[in-house]
């Protein structure tokens, strides 16, 4: 019987074997580097609040935001902040502060504010003085979202996908599993939450391309900003 | 035979070489958004500062048969670093999808046998262990195999870009034949001329006994220190030169000056 040649399904090029995927130009990205910067506030206030009071939370703030401040984008990523003038800012501060949720949205995410206090969320809410348990607090949430199948990734994902939802900007095709979204609060007990989750997933890689968020800038400041509070000290 | 006890030297050298890369990683200045420049520049000296510990902690290797293998890795490792400082990001990012391609390989084929041999690939330990290896840093799904060399060039041109010619000319190229076990090195290491005229010369297996040779340990510490230097002239970190390597080369030539006295 004629051998099976070792990864025949990829294409030959000069001396280089390239997977199917990427001969359709899917490039790698990563989510670690890219998506967690991003998503990290919605997380902190999950985990600050619990899931039905944190994602109500959340879609109040996104909401209040986005009737202040019109965009291309939706307020649904940190480094969307990071644009805003300082009369912006102070529109969206007034609309919170007579909502009554500056306040919380600030107590919540102060641990996050301490830690980063060049990022965007800084210009609305303004951070204290830096203490090791705000530290402690953010690695456990960077640690949690390490993990893109992580219940705390996942909801704070599908948050983003819940957001754009209620703003009318997500159109959700009929018989898609999408279409079931809310069944995704009983993730990771059930098979079908497990199927949105997975969509969630895919959904959020577009959402959250740096390509389309153009948002290096942030990023950077987020990753260095941890390694410079902690650094990478080897000792042999 | 004298016996001589240098293992005060070699357990200062060690000290001191780890301090030196140390003292490199932690006041290198790093941008977490290219962290693969980081973990390949300072993979590839952690290499090579490895190679001179085992070879200093090995005194039974410190000759022509066995030495020169180890060298010759040391010396290829040194002009993948002086090539990857030419570019550093692209460069580290070939060095890594390569490697990973070559584990991905190296996975298939194992899985190819495996199959063939009637054995199920199917919650293997070992072969989940290492996809998920593979996985953890890229994908195996996404990975490319490069089947040529990491950089696109043979060594030769990649020491010639990164003006190490002599080096490859004088380091590389001539431990090879050790390496390779070519005809140069079983000639003069392997085989010997019979000295009965009746066999012409004829060369027939030998196996010679070595002791250790200092000098060989004295390439292996000469290769880091220049691996160190180049990091050095690359990134303009203010830092000392590396002097491990010196002061091994006066501690050794102490202990072969008080032998010659007693």
């Amino acid at each position: 019987m004629k051998k099976k040649p070792i990864l025949g399904n990829h294409k030959k090029e000069g001396k280089k074997l390239i997977p199917p995927l990427l001969s359709f130009n899917m490039q790698p990205r990563s989510y670690v580097q890219d998506s967690i910067p991003e998503i990290i506030w919605i997380a902190v206030i999950i985990k600050k609040e619990g899931l039905e009071l944190g994602t109500s939370l959340a879609v109040e703030f996104v909401e209040i935001v986005n009737s202040c401040i019109v965009k291309d984008e939706l307020p649904y990523f940190t480094s969307w902040y990071s644009s805003l003038s300082d009369e912006e800012i102070k529109i969206i501060i007034k609309k919170l502060k007579e909502k009554h949720i500056y306040d919380v949205m600030k107590r919540d995410l102060q641990d996050f504010l301490n830690v980063y206090p060049q990022s965007p969320f800084s210009k609305i809410f303004k951070s204290t003085r830096l203490t090791k348990a705000n530290i402690n607090f953010v690695k456990s949430i960077i640690n949690e979202l390490f993990d893109k199948r992580s219940w705390l990734s996942t909801f704070s994902l599908g948050n983003i996908m819940y957001f754009l939802n209620t703003l009318g900007k997500l159109h959700v095709v009929e018989n898609s599993v999408l279409a079931e979204f809310p069944k995704l609060v009983d993730y990771p007990n059930t098979e079908i939450s497990k199927m949105i989750a997975s969509s969630v997933r895919a959904t959020s890689n577009i959402l959250l391309s740096s390509e389309k968020l153009k948002n290096e800038k942030w990023i950077s400041e987020f990753w260095n900003q941890g390694f410079k509070l902690e650094p990478c000290i080897i000792k042999l | 035979m004298k016996k001589i006890n240098i293992s005060k030297v070699i357990d200062n050298y060690i000290a001191q070489i780890k301090s030196e890369l140390e003292e490199r990683w932690n006041l290198w200045d790093k941008d977490l958004t290219k962290s693969h420049v980081y973990e390949v520049i300072g993979g590839v000296l952690s290499r090579q500062t490895s190679f001179a510990i085992q070879f200093a902690k090995n005194p039974n290797i410190w000759n022509g048969e066995i030495a020169p293998i180890l060298l010759r890795s040391m010396a290829d490792n040194h002009i993948n670093l002086a090539w990857i400082l030419k570019n550093p990001s692209q460069h580290s990012e070939e060095f890594i999808t390569h490697g990973l391609g070559q584990l991905k390989l190296e996975l298939e084929h194992r899985k190819q046998k495996m199959q063939e041999d009637g054995i199920s690939v199917k919650d293997n330990p070992y072969l989940q262990a290492e996809e998920d290896f593979i996985n953890s840093q890229r994908y195996s799904f996404l990975t490319e195999v490069n089947l040529g060399s990491w950089s696109g060039s043979s060594t030769r041109k990649m020491a010639e870009e990164a003006n190490l010619i002599d080096f490859y000319n004088y380091v590389y190229q001539p431990f090879s034949n050790c390496t390779h076990s070519t005809w140069g090195h079983i000639s003069k290491y392997n085989n010997t001329p019979s000295r009965n005229p009746f066999h012409k010369f004829l060369r027939h297996p030998e196996i010679l006994d070595f002791y250790p040779d200092f000098f060989f340990l004295e390439l292996a510490a000469k290769y880091l220190a220049k691996s160190f230097i180049l990091f050095d002239e690359s990134f303009l970190l203010n830092i000392d030169e590396p002097k491990s390597f010196k002061t091994l080369q006066i501690e050794l030539q102490k202990i072969v000056d008080e032998n010659n006295e007693a």
